[in-house]
């Protein structure tokens, strides 16, 4: 995007965004215990654990939907917590695991949304031309330009997680967020995604990458963190996470990589 | 857009025309006439149109900042209670001030005490049954909003509601009971006083132009929570306007005119087939398009009045024609546009 090459250098200290100590409960049960990570700039980190191990939990709080209630979470060295929400929105994106909407927006106002955060309270006039002409790069990158005027509620599901990611894209900030991206897409679709990612990764942007997918994080991720019931299990670099022994902890089954690829082949065996 | 605002605008205006035109003349007998109105009969006349309207305009915009609260496009002050809150708090008031006073107070606005009237009483009603209606439609896990159960929250209240209305009902004296019976149908009166009308006007033309100030934030606040926090929209402070919002307009409508079912529901619906979901252009439509339908249906209730020599509230009106509407469009629909 335009101003992606001013991502990196944004960063004193070289740490996007940096959880510290953060604890998590909805009511009285907790869901995210001691949670200490850093995201660099340029680098993809991706975050995986089975289902309920606290992993959009985790997108919530660094996007600010939830706040902790312990430890603190900083962006480009500023706390989260005080940070209004149309500043938090020009730093952090999300793409969610699937977009909720219940009218019948266009694609092209769905995905003006992303813009949301430079236009101050202009409501009810028209968007300036820089955003206008961000809007139409993010649609022709993410592949949905020739959806522009379709309303969502018509769209495939692959089709509305594009819609996500071009509104991703139009919001422009240094740290992408991303839940389950590749979850409805196709295969050519799913390709078309990583090699977008790794150029905005390669324009200095943050990416973190929550997944199922773990050859997707085998392959693409700088880093991977591992969740285990609200809990750090595991973190490092891929070789180091996906190993048997952390995915036999984490997940209870029993995974083999295949040798010539960084692939996983999963085994039907439970570990013991 | 300009279109559909340019002829709701003069849809709305004909339709006032044509309702300050036609009423019963009772100079040989009761019959219906046409023709412009002049002295005692204009002034009765223009107060029920700006009752009618301002009601009209009050739920219809009520109605969208509902949807827009519960992402549901099956909300509105009628259902959520909001309406059956404000109508009880006032029974409560006018049943309190008769007790006290054991004045005779025929229709809500004779009870005017402090100078307020009955509004603010509607107005914690109103408030009060969508706080219920929030905290009973929250999971009681995450605390997030489930607007099915909300719904049903809504239902279960407004049903609450008019129950201990018709309780209050049957302790009022007999000649007292056959006009709050008028007013729980919701009926609008050509003796409404000058001053509810002002209060309602300057209240709808505040919550109106504070919807449209927010409407882009409106737009986002349809979206999932997370995906609203991360666009930079704040849920907490956007569901509290539209909570006070929404609130003091069911309040003024139930104020001048008693709970009236179906024009917030319809009204957001008709306005989104003309122009879309976005309120930047749904929040300058749907008020007029309020306001032309209830202005039709009060018409409506006059001429009904006229022909069965007995007064009928426009409540009954908005239902019958509401109603089967609402299913028609509910069947004829894909999406919720």
């Amino acid at each position: 995007m335009a101003d992606s090459k001013a991502h990196s250098d944004s960063s004193p200290g070289g740490i996007a965004i940096a959880l510290q100590d953060v604890q998590f409960a909805y009511a009285t049960a907790p869901v995210l215990c001691d949670i200490t990570l850093s995201f660099r700039p340029g680098e993809l980190t991706c975050v995986i654990g089975p289902n309920g191990s606290g992993k959009s939990t985790l997108a919530g709080l660094m996007v600010g939907l939830h706040t902790p209630t312990g430890g603190r979470i900083e962006v480009m060295h500023a706390p989260l917590a005080t940070m209004p929400h149309r500043q938090r929105a020009r730093w952090i994106s999300l793409v969610p695991q699937r977009s909720l909407c219940s009218f019948d927006f266009t694609v092209m106002e769905l995905v003006a949304m992303g813009r949301y955060h430079g236009t101050g309270a202009t409501d009810g006039r028209r968007l300036p031309a820089a955003d206008e002409a961000a809007i139409e790069e993010a649609m022709r990158l993410a592949g949905v330009s020739h959806l522009a005027n379709r309303l969502i509620t018509e769209l495939s599901m692959g089709e509305q997680q594009r819609v996500g990611i071009a509104r991703m894209l139009a919001q422009d900030t240094p740290v992408v967020i991303l839940d389950e991206p590749t979850a409805s897409l196709d295969l050519q679709h799913q390709l078309e995604l990583m090699d977008l990612l790794e150029a905005i990764k390669k324009q200095g942007c943050c990416l973190v990458l929550i997944t199922h997918d773990l050859n997707i994080a085998a392959q693409c991720a700088d880093n991977v963190v591992a969740l285990h019931q609200g809990r750090i299990a595991a973190r490092g670099k891929p070789a180091e996470v996906l190993c048997d022994k952390v995915l036999g902890e984490v997940f209870g089954v029993r995974l083999q990589a295949r040798g010539d690829t960084m692939g996983f082949v999963l085994n039907r065996k439970s570990a013991d | 857009m300009r279109y559909a605002a340019v002829l709701v605008s003069i849809a709305m205006l004909l339709a006032m025309l044509l309702s300050l035109c036609t009423g019963p003349s009772f100079d040989h007998g009761v019959v219906l006439t046409l023709g412009f109105p002049t002295g005692q009969i204009l002034h009765l006349r223009l107060v029920r149109l700006a009752a009618a309207a301002i009601v009209g305009a009050s739920l219809s915009l009520s109605g969208i900042l509902l949807q827009n609260l519960l992402r549901n496009p099956l909300a509105d002050p009628y259902v959520l209670g909001l309406s059956g809150g404000a109508s009880l708090a006032i029974m409560v008031w006018i049943f309190l001030i008769g007790l006290e006073s054991q004045a005779v107070h025929l229709l809500p606005w004779e009870s005017d005490v402090l100078g307020m009237g009955h509004t603010a009483p509607a107005f914690l009603g109103a408030a009060g049954a969508a706080a219920c209606c929030f905290w009973l439609g929250r999971r009681t896990r995450t605390g997030s909003m489930d607007p099915v159960r909300m719904i049903l929250a809504g239902v279960i209240i407004s049903t609450i509601t008019g129950a201990l209305m018709i309780l209050i009902n049957s302790f009022l004296p007999a000649y007292q009971q056959n006009h709050v019976y008028f007013y729980l149908f919701g009926y609008i009166s050509e003796i409404t006083p000058a001053w509810l009308l002002l209060v309602g006007a300057l209240g709808l033309a505040g919550a109106w132009g504070g919807g449209l100030f927010m409407a882009r934030t409106l737009n986002i606040a349809s979206l999932s929570d997370i995906e609203a926090a991360s666009l930079g929209v704040s849920m907490q402070k956007t569901r509290l306007i539209n909570f006070l919002l929404s609130s003091a307009l069911t309040a003024i409508s139930v104020a001048i005119a008693g709970p009236i079912g179906f024009v917030g529901l319809i009204c957001p619906h008709i306005s989104r087939r003309l122009v879309g979901p976005d309120h930047r252009r749904l929040l300058v439509i749907a008020p007029l398009i309020g306001a032309t339908l209830l202005v039709l249906a009060d018409l409506l209730a006059r001429i009904s009045a006229t022909w069965l020599n007995h007064p009928v509230p426009v409540g009954v009106i908005t239902a019958l024609i509401g109603g089967p509407l609402f299913l028609y469009m509910m069947r004829n629909t894909t999406g919720w546009r």
